[in-house]
């Protein structure tokens, strides 16, 4: 029996990402930052591997390499398979964008506030112009009924509402161009504990519906371990540590892991006495 | 009375354009001396509101009503602008929430130490300097000559948030009221600055009011935790056996809904009915 | 959560409005006035405002003429007014030019940025150096003194003031993850700058015209009154505040009258320019 294996929703070889911090007076560069340094990982398809650092440890450049917003300096980004395109032109942005796209932490900046709900939702298939406003509402109302915003809200402006809402609407847009891969950079370190919960059960089971993908960064180790199947940790753009998430999460190998977790309080573990 | 902060019924109004907005309802809370008790509750919950009526910071168009709020045996209601400047600082500070915002960019952190230090104390610049020394010296900063001469902007925000509790310190006040103080913080620099937060209250004897929505930082760093909703104690007793043994249902919520307590991919345990907080807060 | 509640005042009605920014009131009581009867001056002027008449030279302001008559007899008050009129126009028409031509400046070269913007500053700064009224001077000399002429000298003089703000703006806005989001989904320059960069822009810009009038009132009438705009016997508040020179001193209403109107016109758009600032705006940071 010859089964070919399906090709991994996600690949990274030795992806490096360099930013230029200074010039000299003639434009060329002086200084530059590492953002990302020979970073490799895989992500099978419908799996949700998460991605834990600090700040300044390089994950959100990651989440935006990935989706195309920065570009490396060397290395091969893979997704499903074929390699991505690195050309910045309209057209290849709009092909990445059918396989891959990005949920933002700030439910407030990630909306424009003078897009109503379901232009919000509509925007993806307006910057296409592929079909009259009459059938991207109707797309708008579909989407919405998935993500949990009802039809009144459809009409509203992202001010009128709420933070835990605003980000549905954010996740209802990342999925109307029916994408394969998620790449959500803290999507519910804004919110509180209560309606980060409807939000991560709305992700598991839009996960289980649409065999989708997640790429998930986030820094609170809880979520993380109830979310994802693997995870990578960041240090200053390099990965120090990845594998199966209860073995990372709970035995940690490197040093920089432990102290990691034992640095988050957390319920039922002591580490200061009151 | 042993308790450093008293606040007893207190209720905070907001008139609105329709109706009256009620955002704090009948809120007693007493922090004994020595002790670090907690005030947890969601956005909109008034625990930040409440805590600034304690110190006369609340917004101008609030209505304030309360039967007692003391602290360090002042009643805070009676006090008039002048008293109320004076005991803040002395015998209540505040860290608040955002390190980057809180210090003025364009003095020197010596400058502001002093400043503070010598509003409280009548000191000569060179005693200010040496006192603002010490405090930064307490919160484990290593090189607290460099640290006085910078601006706020040349230091990190784990050093900032120390610079602030080295000022809220400074004067060794009965009692520190923080707001959230380590949201904006990475995590190895949130455990730092609640280890110093907890050193600092033993070594000036200053009791603490800390405000969180991370269950995980009352567990670890409170003796005590009061739980508000919507405006209101829904809970309140030692922290350890109110979160092992919550009697509210919206205490058990909470602690359903954290992602630690149920097994993995599994959908928590919180319905969609929970109604998102309404705008509690009008401008 | 508090920038939440503060904008969804925003859209609430003009009573609310008006409580909340007291600039925006006082704004509108001073404008509301002038704008009407600068409107209504062929109604509300009896009398014609070119009609000489000797005999009736410097007369103090009486129950036939409210605001006196100048040295050839004209009413002041049909002078005033239609000197309102003109003033109002040629302040719309700077504005206008300024705020369409800078807004388009301002948006090409932020949202561009890089040495496109670093060159298009360094153009506005070179002409933003240079003295108002030098320019002011050379261009209405060069094109002849007329109103028009003056319209479009300053109007062009302006545009650096809007170009400026706009830039800020569309710099700060790319960088929304909103526009990233666009970006990233295939969208053109031209979509983003039209669907996410200028309504965003739009209230900064409006606070911005609204204070430009009030500069633009006061430069159309300091040019009038030194002869380079309104040309008699053109009634325009700067060129009457001109002519009364030589009888400041005993005929006091000449200079009196249309320089208050002035003033409560200036004054009126820049409180204008506070209030709707307070109102759009009141978290006081733009998004």
């Amino acid at each position: 029996m010859n089964t070919t294996p399906k090709p991994d929703a996600l690949a990274l070889k030795d992806v490096t990402v360099r930013f230029t911090t200074a010039r000299t007076w003639f434009g060329r560069v002086s200084r530059q930052v590492t953002a990302l340094d020979c970073v490799s990982l895989r992500v099978g398809e419908g799996e949700a591997f998460g991605l834990i650092g600090e700040s300044g440890s390089g994950k959100s450049t990651l989440a935006r390499v990935v989706v195309g917003l920065e570009q490396p300096v060397s290395g091969q980004l893979l997704l499903g398979g074929r390699p991505a395109d690195a050309d910045r032109g309209r057209a290849a942005r709009r092909l990445r964008s059918d396989y891959c796209q990005i949920v933002f932490q700030d439910p407030r900046a990630s909306l424009d506030p003078r897009f109503r709900v379901w232009e919000i939702f509509a925007e993806g298939l307006e910057i296409r112009g592929e079909l009259v406003t009459a059938e991207r509402r109707k797309m708008a109302e579909d989407i919405a009924e998935r993500v949990g915003i009802t039809k009144a809200q459809l009409d509203r402006y992202p001010h009128e509402l709420s933070g835990g809402q605003r980000q549905r609407v954010a996740i209802g847009r990342a999925l109307v161009m029916k994408p394969r891969l998620l790449v959500l950079d803290e999507p519910t370190s804004a919110l509180d504990v209560t309606i980060q919960a409807q939000i991560l059960n709305m992700l598991l089971r839009l996960q289980e519906e649409h065999n989708l993908t997640y790429l998930f960064i986030s820094h609170n180790v809880g979520v993380i371990e109830h979310i994802c199947h693997r995870v990578a940790v960041l240090y200053r753009g390099r990965i120090i540590e990845s594998g199966d998430v209860a073995r990372v999460l709970r035995q940690p190998n490197d040093e920089y892991t432990r102290n990691l977790i034992a640095a988050v309080p957390r319920v039922g573990t002591t580490r200061m006495r009151p | 009375m042993n308790a450093v902060l008293s606040i007893r019924d207190l209720s905070v109004r907001f008139p609105s354009a329709n109706a009256e907005v009620e955002a704090v309802r009948n809120v007693s809370i007493e922090v004994g001396r020595g002790e670090i008790t907690g005030l947890v509750g969601e956005s909109g919950s008034g625990k930040t509101l409440t805590a600034m009526c304690a110190m006369g910071l609340q917004p101008a168009n609030a209505q304030v009503s309360a039967k007692r709020i003391e602290v360090a045996g002042h009643d805070v209601t009676a006090l008039d602008r002048m008293q109320l400047r004076s005991i803040r600082g002395r015998d209540i500070a505040l860290v608040p929430q955002e390190p980057m915002n809180s210090l003025n960019p364009t003095l020197r952190i010596g400058k502001q130490l002093e400043i503070v230090i010598r509003t409280h104390k009548a000191m000569t610049r060179a005693e200010a300097r040496a006192s603002a020394l010490h405090s930064l010296a307490q919160m484990s900063i290593d090189d607290p000559d460099r640290v006085l001469r910078a601006y706020p902007f040349e230091l990190s925000g784990g050093m900032r948030q120390r610079v602030l509790l080295a000022m809220a310190f400074s004067c060794r006040p009965g009692i520190l009221i923080a707001d959230e103080p380590t949201t904006a913080l990475d995590v190895t620099v949130q455990q730092q600055v609640l280890n110093l937060l907890q050193a600092g209250a033993r070594a000036n004897d200053t009791s603490v009011l800390f405000i969180t929505h991370d269950l995980g930082v009352v567990w670890n760093l409170c003796h005590r935790v009061y739980v508000m909703r919507r405006g209101e104690i829904v809970e309140h007793g030692a922290a350890r056996t109110v979160i092992e043994a919550p009697q509210h249902p919206y205490t058990q919520r909470l602690l359903a809904a954290l992602p630690d307590n149920s097994p993995p991919r599994t959908p928590l345990p919180v319905g969609m009915d929970e109604l998102e907080p309404g705008p509690h807060r009008p401008a | 959560m508090n920038g939440d509640s503060a904008r969804r005042q925003r859209t609430g009605s003009l009573p609310l409005m008006l409580r909340r920014s007291p600039n925006l009131l006082a704004g509108l009581l001073l404008l509301l006035p002038i704008v009407a009867c600068a409107l209504l001056a062929p109604v509300i002027a009896w009398h014609d405002p070119y009609a000489v008449d000797v005999q009736a030279r410097l007369l103090a302001p009486s129950a036939s003429h409210p605001f006196g008559t100048d040295e050839l007899g004209r009413d002041l008050l049909a002078r005033v007014l239609y000197g309102a009129r003109a003033s109002l126009a040629v302040a719309f028409g700077i504005v206008a030019i300024g705020a369409a031509a800078g807004t388009l400046v301002g948006t090409f070269s932020g949202y561009l940025g890089g040495k496109t913007d670093s060159l298009i500053m360094r153009l506005v700064d070179i002409f933003m150096a240079i003295p108002f009224m030098v320019i002011a001077l050379a261009l209405t000399s060069a094109l002849g003194p007329s109103l028009v002429n003056l319209v479009i000298a300053v109007g062009l003089l302006s545009v650096p003031f809007y170009a400026r703000m706009a830039r800020g703006l569309a710099l700060s806005l790319r960088r929304q993850p909103y526009v990233l989001a666009a970006w990233a989904m295939g969208a053109s320059s031209a979509f983003i700058v039209r669907r996410h960069i200028i309504p965003n822009m739009v209230s900064s810009m409006i606070v911005l015209a609204s204070i430009g009038m009030s500069g633009a009132i006061l430069a159309s009438s300091a040019l009038s009154f030194i002869g380079l705009g309104a040309q008699p016997p053109m009634a325009e508040l700067g060129a009457i505040i001109n002519g009364s020179r030589s009888y400041i001193l005993d005929e006091w209403w000449y200079t009196l009258f249309p320089g208050v109107v002035l003033v409560m016109a200036a004054f009126g758009f820049n409180l204008l320019g506070d209030g709707l600032r307070d109102i759009l705006d009141p978290a006081g940071v733009s998004r």
